[in-house]
């Protein structure tokens, strides 16, 4: 994030540095989204600065009962909301249950490729969907259970609470365990894998769809966040400012130079704007270079291994994801570029 | 009776008035409020009515840097926003008119 509240709690004197600490508790503990928590506790934090500035006393900003104060910052939130943060625990935990299913998964696509004949309905894998769904839910009841414990005890001293944090924390994982290992020791009649693949494939949809959620509503916030950034780094005497226009004038001149030698006609500055905004997203060799080189070179050596050891399955799978992620990655920042890039030379245009 | 009940029938009215003046933002709201004679309004009684409105589409946010550091919400009034006002302020009216002529016995009966 660009922005992170989090810099400017050192500001904060010692009488609202207690109360912002209780605040933020409060609302990180609460069942509301990532994105909702981050935005009130930036709202908190700055009409707690601008009230330490004007002199004001904290029991003027919140008034008597910093409980209420808390519930009622956090009441007005949507079932969506809540939803979203349910499920974005659920991506952390999916990420480990395909550790778990994928090496029964590999040993089927293996026999396949080694040309067993397997019938999907009828042979049976390890991971049984009742294995999985239990294991899922019993850590989704852990971790709600433990938010709600936690937000109750906002009303003690912040040491306490941290150091309670832990012991409930480690009180709840200690059945968990004692019940993963009394039940779930004998799963050797496993179920037939379309179940347990259909059942992780709906899990893993579930989760895009809430990522995907996300990264749009942070996307659109990162984008206002990021013009407000450009807007203050644009100011004239800023370095930013100087740097950014004595590049482009460089670039201007050196392509006029460059027209006159070769006895091209001169472009103007609207001209050279223009060519500017539509190569807006081309990075010099050098990135790619950089980005290609490496991460390739993991995957031709991680395949060779694979390969060499006969884990086709897995050589594939591993590759696929690698490739995958390299794609996104030069996208993303390939689209962040432009977008920055566009800002400016928009900004530079209205100048003008 | 419930202090907080009556506060919370004109709140939004009077927070959609203080905006429709202009951009402000939350720290600001809460001193304009203040000097109209509202006490005891924080930032938890305000936030809560500032995001009904925001979901109600009757006023605009957007984000920008303060110049205390952290990111702030700058929130203007919308075209349904004005007009949300206005209903609000004839409603608000004839309600109070109506109030006054029961509540303080020594008000003539005004017929608007």
């Amino acid at each position: 994030m660009y922005n992170s509240y989090m810099k400017y709690k050192k500001n904060l004197v010692p009488e609202y540095s207690e109360a912002f600490g209780k605040v933020e508790d409060y609302v990180n503990s609460n069942i509301i989204d990532s994105l909702r928590q981050d935005e009130i506790l930036n709202d908190v934090i700055d009409i707690f600065l601008s009230a330490q500035k004007d002199g004001r006393t904290v029991e003027n900003v919140i008034g008597k009962d910093i409980m209420k104060f808390c519930s009622d910052l956090c009441s007005e939130v949507s079932i969506k909301s809540r939803i979203i943060s349910v499920l974005e625990y659920t991506i952390a935990v999916l990420i480990m249950c395909f550790g778990r299913c994928a090496k029964d998964l590999f040993t089927v696509l293996q026999k396949i490729i080694e040309g067993e004949k397997i019938n999907l309905f009828t042979y049976k894998i390890n991971a049984t969907p009742w294995f999985f769904l239990c294991w899922f839910g019993s850590y989704l009841a852990i971790m709600a259970v433990g938010k709600v414990i936690v937000s109750k005890f906002l009303k003690v001293s912040r040491e306490k609470y941290r150091m309670f944090r832990y012991y409930a924390i480690a009180a709840c994982v200690l059945p968990w365990m004692v019940v993963y290992s009394q039940f779930f020791r004998e799963y050797e009649n496993g179920t037939c894998s379309v179940l347990t693949v259909l059942i992780y494939f709906i899990c893993s949809g579930a989760a895009s769809v809430v990522y995907f959620i996300l990264a749009c509503e942070k996307r659109k916030i990162n984008r206002e966040r990021l013009e407000a950034l450009i807007e203050e780094q644009c100011k004239p005497g800023s370095r930013s400012y100087k740097n950014f226009d004595d590049l482009e004038q460089k670039k201007f001149k050196n392509i006029n130079e460059k027209n006159v030698r070769e006895g091209k006609p001169e472009i103007s500055f609207e001209e050279f704007l223009d060519m500017e905004e539509k190569n807006a997203g081309r990075k010099g060799p050098a990135f790619y270079f950089c980005t290609f080189v490496p991460v390739n070179l993991i995957i031709l050596g991680l395949g060779h291994i694979l390969y060499s050891l006969g884990h086709y399955a897995e050589l594939i799978v591993y590759s696929a994801l690698l490739i995958a992620l390299e794609i996104y990655v030069i996208y993303v920042s390939y689209r962040g570029a432009k977008y920055t890039r566009m800002k400016r030379l928009a900004w530079i245009k209205s100048q003008r | 009776m419930d202090n907080a009940q009556l506060l919370k029938g004109v709140l939004e009215g009077c927070v959609l008035a203080v905006i429709a003046k202009g951009e402000t933002y939350g720290y600001e709201i809460i001193g304009e409020l203040e000097k109209a004679g509202f006490d005891d309004i924080g930032e938890g009684t305000l936030y809560p009515v500032l995001t009904r409105l925001d979901k109600n589409k009757l006023i605009k946010c957007r984000r920008a840097k303060s110049p205390l550091g952290p990111v702030r919400k700058y929130y203007s009034i919308t075209d349904e926003g004005s007009d949300a006002l206005s209903d609000f302020k004839e409603r608000y009216r004839k309600i109070s008119r109506s109030a006054e002529t029961l509540l303080y016995d020594d008000v003539p009966a005004d017929n608007v």
